[in-house]
């Protein structure tokens, strides 16, 4: 089964690790399509979205340096050395484009040229029509929190606030923000987390397990007609400094019921 | 257990109380706005009336008797200055000449309630009646009133918020007929709901588009009625497809709300109306407060760091500054141009003090 996969960045270690896993168990990655962060527009709206104190930790995440956390910890529990797609991509012998935006005319022609079975988000922006088309329609997304109840930024934590159990849902992209239809859920167990920092961490890699269960049963037993729910609750965004200490103060008060 | 937010809040409340208190002259009432280059204006019955509540929610959440005072004070300065037929007067004081004003009346009425719950002096029920009674007689019996308005005779929706005292009035006097005119103005207003949610005439002027400052007292005014009505989910109905709007906008903008919205929402990207960016957060959270989702505290949490972030709060150029916040950001923006009025402190302390509850109730509610 032909796989392409996007990136936000080219340092991005879970769309590096969805790529590994997916090649190890014998899928054919297409293409990689990664989208370089360093573009006016995108810095700026980053810049809006964040406060100055996060800048330092943005940057060291852009360069693919990360604090020894529970990615760094996934990695290594899957033997995965390499740390850029660009890297990994020459290893194995994977086409690799870099582009401006998703939804830009290369980035379908460089799609449409790798005729992928499905695609899988793993970041770079809202993707588009065109580029929904030239995947045919078959774009999955591992979304880190229930749905429909949490739809858009920072689900995971979203979940703990909205007191909705944690889960990963891999779903159909549509042009709706997390409107397509539900294939798998998969729960993320809150054992041990007891940060934001943490949670988001936790919830990325059991949300690239479940899109590599996801990919793998549907090689197996094909396809099937999903529904788009139809339910459209309040679109979630990025947690606000305050939000985000609700989230810090419920996680400890849930760790300290739980004795972990 | 305690928010690392919490100190940061109360250092800006703290700072904006304090000069809302400079503001507030010995003789009268609080001075309209600071100017830039550093002198009050006239005291503003208006805004000094609904201070008054600001005033007392500070002293109640600090246990300090001096916002008490100060709310005393300015309660006392507009006794003296009601009208004999009990409406309170359009623009500064002192001024050339003095004409009812119903916008201005409805505000004090907020003020002079405040007082009377907290203190039961008679002293303010009387006043707040007569001022609710005026209203309700200059109310032509269709839910317009022909005089006492801004600009002629537009009637602007925001009179929402002259409904919401007409009631509270109502509700402290038991004198239906108040409540009659009252709701005769809320049928007019309601009818101006566009399908995209919006309201016709919520602006200043008659067929303009509006600020956020009314948009929100707009909204605010339609959620109170309804509360003071028992009719609370017909109005957080008739709201909730604007609120909807301005939430998304708000995230979208990180907090940045345009200062100014035409007909189809289009907003004005060269501003943010502070007052507005204030008012919007105590709207989500009032709204929020009935059909609890923390995602709207998430925003109104956002609109209000954005003011935090162009309070001043530095004791330079001069501390008559410190503390302020400005009509618009950037301060040559349209709204309050160049001005520090004393209602963006007003609605900006009004909102911290209403985030910093609703936090810590939701905080509390982890320890059950």
């Amino acid at each position: 089964m032909k796989v392409m996969i996007t990136a936000g960045f080219a340092r991005s270690l879970p769309a590096l690790a969805i790529a590994e896993l997916l090649r190890r168990g014998s899928f054919e990655i297409s293409g990689l399509l990664v989208v370089t962060p360093w573009r006016i527009g995108r810095i700026t709206s980053m810049l809006r979205s964040i406060r100055l104190r996060e800048l330092p930790s943005l940057t060291r995440k852009l360069r693919g340096g990360s604090s020894p956390g529970p990615m760094s910890r996934f990695l290594q529990k899957h033997n995965i050395e390499k740390r850029s797609l660009g890297a990994w991509a020459a290893a194995h012998g994977v086409p690799l484009r870099n582009v401006s935006d998703l939804n830009s005319d290369d980035a379908v022609s460089f799609a449409r040229s790798r005729q992928p079975e499905w695609f899988v988000y793993a970041g770079g922006g809202i993707l588009r029509r065109p580029l929904l088309a030239a995947g045919n329609w078959r774009v999955l997304n591992a979304h880190l929190g229930p749905l429909p109840e949490i739809r858009g930024m920072n689900a995971a934590e979203w979940s703990v606030l909205l007191k909705l159990q944690p889960t990963a849902t891999i779903h159909m992209i549509d042009e709706g923000i997390d409107t397509g239809a539900v294939i798998e859920t998969a729960p993320i167990e809150l054992t041990g987390v007891s940060t934001v920092e943490e949670l988001r961490q936790h919830a990325v890699n059991v949300g690239i397990e479940a899109i590599v269960n996801t990919l793998t049963k549907l090689r197996a037993h094909g396809d099937e007609q999903w529904q788009a729910h139809t339910e459209v609750h309040r679109q979630c965004f990025t947690l606000s400094p305050a939000l985000r200490e609700l989230v810090e103060q419920r996680l400890l008060t849930l760790s300290a019921r739980s004795g972990s | 257990m305690r928010l690392e937010c919490e100190k940061r809040y109360r250092h800006h409340l703290r700072l904006v109380m304090e000069w809302i208190e400079s503001s507030v002259k010995v003789e009268g009432g609080s001075a309209a706005h600071l100017s830039m280059s550093g002198l009050w204006s006239r005291s503003y019955p208006e805004t000094s009336g609904y201070i008054i509540n600001t005033l007392l929610d500070y002293g109640a959440l600090t246990s300090e008797p001096r916002w008490g005072e100060v709310a005393c004070r300015l309660g006392d300065w507009l006794l003296d200055i009601q009208m004999e037929s009990g409406a309170f007067s359009a623009g500064l004081h002192p001024g050339k000449e003095y004409s009812p004003s119903i916008f201005n009346t409805g505000q004090i009425i907020i003020g002079l309630a405040g007082l009377y719950e907290s203190s039961k002096e008679e002293k303010y029920l009387q006043s707040l009646g007569r001022a609710a009674r005026w209203l309700a007689t200059a109310e032509d019996g269709t839910g317009l009133w022909q005089v006492g308005n801004y600009r002629g005779g537009f009637n602007p929706t925001y009179y929402t918020r002259v409904t919401w005292p007409m009631l509270k009035a109502w509700r402290l006097t038991g004198d239906d007929s108040i409540k009659e005119s009252a709701v005769r103005v809320l049928e007019q207003m309601k009818r101006r709901r566009r399908e995209d949610g919006s309201f016709s005439d919520w602006g200043f002027s008659e067929g303009a588009g509006a600020y956020t400052h009314t948009i929100a007292y707009t909204l605010r005014g339609f959620i109170e009625s309804g509360r003071l009505l028992e009719e609370e989910d017909q109005y957080l109905d008739l709201v909730a497809p604007a609120i909807e709007r301005l939430y998304r906008k708000a995230e979208l903008r990180h907090g940045r709300l345009q200062g100014f919205f035409e007909e189809k929402w289009k907003g004005s990207n060269t501003f943010v109306c502070l007052t507005g960016n204030a008012q919007m957060a105590l709207v989500f959270l009032h709204y929020e407060s009935s059909r609890s989702d923390l995602r709207l505290v998430n925003a109104a949490s956002k609109l209000i760091d954005f003011v935090c972030d162009r309070q001043i709060v530095s004791p330079l150029p001069s501390p008559r500054f410190t503390g302020a916040v400005a009509g618009s950001s950037p301060i040559w923006g349209p709204y309050m141009r160049f001005r520090y009025p004393n209602w963006a402190a007003k609605f900006f302390a009004d909102s911290i003090m209403l985030l910093l509850f609703r936090l810590n109730a939701e905080l509390e509610s982890y320890q059950q």
